[in-house]
């Protein structure tokens, strides 16, 4: 299962009246997992859909209750999850028809081990739309940083080994339609490319 | 044909329930109800309905939402039939909602409304418990008031839809330690469930054992730790389940 957190970069919370009293969650479904090189499927009729780079944090363990100061104890390691979604309006109700079309969260493409990187909230995070950048953050901005999500998760929810929390998508989002190649990275650790298709195109070729 | 998950002696079995609630296992041994702890029935990916029936809406003051108001069901969420439920330390409102569940019986993707029963497995019940206390008004019902580790008791068992006469014509009934608190019929869904498996199918594809439970009737009202509460749907049985102290609820999962 895969946790994603909306409004997690400092900008985006000072533009609020309220800002959240907790992390915003929400659910990326199995429908939506694919992998590095699978395409991303744009659904006919939608004029464009937005990726967003997002760092993950890996699960090692069964992780419940866990203090913010043991937090590091239960990651194996990272990852990115592109958290495609459609453009969001509002976020007043949970987005699951923002987010949770068919393959519409590329992850991988591997797990980078916990110790091997030096400081998760230090990691530029890249979108390139067919090579060029369109869209940059920081895990610097993170306005719940990765030893308070996971506390803040697991204070009501058990995860498992293998569950991922997705740390937040940096403002700037743009428009991808089919045809386009999206990469996003996190810069010396990862890069995710994912095809965009056209339903129509990838109806036809399923078998 | 009603089918189920228990554990029995530290093992799981998918079983199949007879009239006589008889539980038989895949390899034809019968087990006896007061030997079995009542698990989740096989699941998916599950969605839940917000604001779905015409006079709960009314209730919170909300008006009916032109568009499904869809949430997920986490796995960890979930439990059995007879287990617990805990209500936090401290909380002012937490209440049930007896729901019917679909359940998906093969691949479905961009399933036509006329057509959307041919995708059913069958259906089950949950009560879909919420701490109102925790809702914010972003993404909201959140997962920290639907998501909680146990909140939920879903089943005792998969009723096949031919055994289920209409879905659509079903009465609700929650008590609370014996209390009839809310009754409701499925008929007065908002959006009933042909629509609901279209518009679902229409942005993602749901597979064998996802669910969509279907939302709540009127007729709300907390719920207290040793509260016995019970969600009757006719024709899929009793769902049974305790709530208990955040204490109480360390005391299990030791």
């Amino acid at each position: 299962m895969v946790i994603g957190v909306a409004l997690n970069f400092a900008s985006e919370i000072s533009r609020l009246a309220e800002p959240p009293k907790a992390p915003v969650l929400y659910v990326k479904p199995a429908n939506t997992l694919t992998s590095h090189l699978s395409p991303v499927v744009h659904p006919d009729g939608i004029p464009a859909i937005q990726p967003g780079p997002s760092l993950a944090v890996v699960v090692a363990r069964r992780a419940r209750r866990v203090d913010r100061r043991e937090a590091f104890d239960c990651i194996k390691g990272y990852t990115l999850l592109n958290d495609f979604s459609l453009k969001e309006t509002s976020h007043f109700r949970p987005p699951v028809r923002t987010k949770c079309f068919d393959s519409f969260g590329p992850l991988g493409p591997a797990v980078v081990p916990r110790d091997s990187v030096r400081d998760p909230h230090d990691i530029t995070l890249r979108c390139r739309v067919n090579g060029a950048l369109v869209q940059e953050g920081t895990t610097r901005d993170l306005v719940w940083r990765i030893p308070e999500l996971i506390e803040a998760v697991t204070s009501f929810m058990t995860l498992e080994e293998g569950d991922a929390i997705a740390t937040g998508v940096p403002p700037g989002r743009v428009d991808v339609v089919a045809g386009d190649v999206v990469t996003i990275e996190a810069v010396g650790l990862l890069e995710l490319t994912n095809p965009v298709v056209a339903e129509s195109d990838y109806r036809q070729k399923d078998p | 044909m009603r089918r189920a998950r228990v554990r029995h002696q530290s093992a799981i079995h998918d079983v199949t329930v007879d009239e006589g609630g008889r539980l038989h296992t895949v390899d034809g041994r019968v087990l006896v109800e007061d030997e079995v702890t009542w698990l989740p029935p096989p699941h998916g990916t599950i969605l839940a309905l917000g604001l779905n029936y015409r006079d709960h809406a009314k209730e919170l003051d909300f008006k009916a939402p032109e568009e499904p108001l869809l949430f997920f069901k986490t796995s960890s969420s979930l439990t059995g039939h007879k287990r617990y439920s805990c209500r936090p330390d401290g909380v002012e409102m937490m209440h049930f909602e007896g729901e019917l569940v679909v359940v998906i019986g093969r691949t479905a993707s961009k399933v036509r409304r006329s057509e959307a029963m041919n995708y059913v497995l069958g259906f089950t019940i949950a009560n879909d418990y919420a701490v109102r206390d925790y809702l914010e008004n972003f993404y909201r019902p959140n997962l920290r008031v639907k998501c909680r580790d146990g909140l939920t008791p879903l089943g005792p068992c998969i009723v096949e839809k031919s055994d289920v006469s209409d879905p659509q014509s079903l009465e609700i009934r929650t008590y609370v330690n014996g209390e009839l608190r809310q009754q409701g019929n499925t008929r007065d869904m908002v959006f009933d469930i042909p629509f609901l498996l279209e518009y679902v199918t229409s942005f993602m594809t749901l597979q064998p054992f996802d669910m969509i439970s279907t939302g709540t009737p009127k007729g709300l009202s907390n719920v207290l730790p040793g509260d016995e509460v019970v969600v009757e749907i006719e024709g899929l049985g009793r769902l049974q389940n305790r709530i208990v102290s955040e204490a109480e609820w360390e005391d299990l999962h030791e």
